[in-house]
């Protein structure tokens, strides 16, 4: 062997012992939680695809292409008070273009900037017609670099030439942030990336208007846990919610007791002199300052009076961690986290053990096993049952009867679980606020 | 239905599921498809980036576009080596932004800094590895220090097999000439 190859060697030895990083697994996920859920992104794209059909049939092209200083284009994208804006001429117009190899280009067309988001007015080109199926992906990035995570909606155009993009940063930018960089990375058919860069300066005296801002400083008993709104920022492009479902020192001593909860939906209604006002996006982060969330409406009417803020929901996946007891021939009742669930039938089938159980449809054991004479067995699979529909005076629930297998049997049986996942509705008001 | 089959528990469940269940953009199934091989994906990263903290940004970095691309997956059993792909393509554009940042003192002294045993040859492969093209140095770090066969090299870095091999041919003899002497036999 040559020196050469026991230096590689050594290096290898280097390599087979090296050590992960112990917060892998959260680092990743909260990198994806900064990612707004793609079904709803996808399902718009669709249903917007559609309706630019209709319109076409209906518009005269050319009226179309030429119209002052608004952006055209982007009208299904655009929410009312966006479209509001477009109308009156706001934004600016940036009007700068990048093209791929293969002829493929992105123009971002315009901006819109106000003190919660930014928003990009951005169309991708595919003169060969194939536009939905080109992999172009922007990453938006300010001063230092500092990235933005963000998201939109998209519309293909009848011939598949084009999409345009409406996307906003999930942040606001800051005061000093001027100029901004979209880094274009296009994955070729063939696997081969490709990267562009479109840069341009941001003009301050062409944001699009000032924002109330409310701070609301309000804290949500959740049972084992409190959730705090802290303000809502009522811009001219979108209203934004923030708070907290904890902070770090309850985190800190939620990761001690081993007792962790992972918020997956926080769901909140926002009223406007009685009508409710879409709502856009919503996000849960958690990092070194615990876990934070937002919930992105649509901008408040020009003219409304009285806004009302409620919680509607909160999901999330919670810490337990017990050994239940269950009972071999009859019914047992468990009550984890106060959620019900009842364990109906356990039998023996081929070496295995089937446990039936009921639960609130929006109740999951998400990690579970089952130790039979002492030895945990892992779950194999969960057999989809029935749904039952149970009304109660005005509310109704659903009721979810399931079966769980697991790989072993024996006579003493106790499940192990985990972690619970749940959402529990509140309807609850937080904040109401008359604007004079 | 599927989606309590995957979440309860957990165990049990096929590579081909998951790809499924992240294509319909279930988070969760995205990461367990990675943690189940996170030796493998932090390793590659790491060949690219040297250290923990650039290593762990591209993963998110690689994770995010996973997520984002991850519908225009054609082959679902294709999916480790689609996404090492990616994440090789992230490194590598990580890498050209970084590149005015480093220098050749920063490597030299971090080399010096994490081995005791015989820091002269270590600084030399590390610096002579550095002056290869980055062709010619990841197809060198891949098979030696990942212990990647040539298929999956191809694989990953979306080359024929035949370039694998005559890179990493002209890669060790450059790789030969720099170190000179007492290194070629």
């Amino acid at each position: 062997m040559s020196k050469l190859d026991l230096l590689l060697n050594e290096e290898k030895g280097e390599f087979d012992n090296i050590k992960l990083p112990n917060d892998m697994e959260n680092r990743l996920r909260s990198a994806l939680d900064e990612v707004p859920e793609k079904k709803k992104k996808r399902l718009r794209s669709r249903v917007a695809a559609i309706i630019i059909v209709v319109l076409l049939l209906g518009y005269n092209i050319d009226t179309l292409a030429y119209y002052g200083k608004q952006l055209i284009g982007y009208e299904n994208l655009m929410t009312g008070t966006l479209q509001e804006l477009n109308e009156m001429g706001k934004g600016q117009l940036i009007n700068k273009s990048y093209t791929f190899t293969d002829g493929v280009s992105l123009v971002l067309d315009g901006v819109m900037l106000d003190d919660n988001q930014l928003i990009l007015f951005y169309t991708i080109k595919d003169p060969e017609g194939d536009v939905e199926n080109k992999d172009v992906n922007i990453y938006i990035e300010g001063s230092f670099g500092r990235p933005f995570s963000h998201g939109g909606q998209g519309q293909i155009s009848e011939d598949g030439t084009t999409i345009n993009w409406v996307m906003s940063t999930n942040e606001a930018l800051k005061f000093f942030e001027k100029t901004i960089t979209l880094d274009l990375n296009y994955r070729h058919d063939n696997g081969d990336y490709e990267y562009g860069e479109i840069k341009f300066k941001l003009d301050r005296n062409q944001a699009v208007g000032k924002s109330l801002r409310m701070d609301i400083n309000k804290k949500i008993d959740l049972g084992n846990r409190s959730l705090k709104v802290d303000t809502m920022v009522a811009s001219p492009t979108s209203t934004i919610v923030r708070g907290k479902v904890q902070n770090i020192f309850e985190l800190g001593i939620d990761y001690l007791t081993k007792h962790r909860i992972r918020p997956q939906e926080i769901q909140m209604e926002l009223i406007a002199d009685g009508e409710k006002v879409d709502n856009q996006a919503s996000g849960v982060s958690t990092d070194n300052k615990g876990i934070s969330f937002y919930t992105r409406f649509d901008a408040l009417p020009t003219d409304t009076k009285n806004i009302e803020l409620r919680l509607i929901k909160f999901s999330g996946d919670h810490d337990v961690k017990e050994l239940f007891e269950i009972n071999r021939d009859g019914l047992t009742d468990l009550n984890v986290l106060d959620q019900d669930i009842r364990i109906n039938e356990v039998y023996e089938k081929e070496g295995k053990t089937y446990i039936n159980f009921t639960t609130e449809d929006t109740t999951l054991l998400s990690r579970v096993y089952l130790i039979i004479d002492g030895q945990r067995f892992e779950l194999e699979e969960t057999i989809p049952g029935q749904e039952e529909k149970i009304v109660e005076g005005d509310s109704a629930k659903i009721l979810y009867t399931r079966t769980m297998s697991f790989k072993g049997r024996g006579s003493k049986l106790q499940l192990d679980i985990q972690r619970i996942s749940y959402s529990k509705v509140y309807d609850e008001l937080i904040y109401s606020y008359r604007l004079d | 239905m599927l989606d309590t089959l995957i979440r309860e528990g957990g165990g049990g469940v096929n590579t081909i599921d998951l790809v499924k269940e992240a294509k319909n953009g279930d988070k969760e199934a995205l990461l367990a498809l990675i943690m189940a091989q996170q030796v493998e994906f932090y390793k590659l990263a790491f060949v690219y980036m040297k250290n923990e903290d650039d290593a762990m940004d591209v993963l998110q970095d690689m994770i995010v576009i996973l997520y984002e691309s991850i519908s225009r997956l054609k082959k679902d059993e294709a999916f480790y080596s689609w996404s090492k792909t990616i994440l090789v393509n992230t490194c590598k554009s990580k890498l050209k932004k970084n590149k005015k940042l480093i220098s050749i003192d920063e490597i030299r002294e971090e080399s010096y800094e994490d081995y005791s045993e015989n820091p002269v040859d270590k600084i030399l492969l590390e610096k002579y590895l550095s002056t290869l093209s980055i062709k010619h140095q990841e197809v060198i770090k891949l098979r030696y220090y990942l212990d990647y066969d040539y298929d999956t090299i191809s694989k990953v870095l979306k080359i024929p097999l035949g370039t694998v091999k005559s890179r990493l041919n002209a890669g060790m003899n450059k790789l030969k000439e720099a170190l000179g002497g007492e290194y070629i036999e």
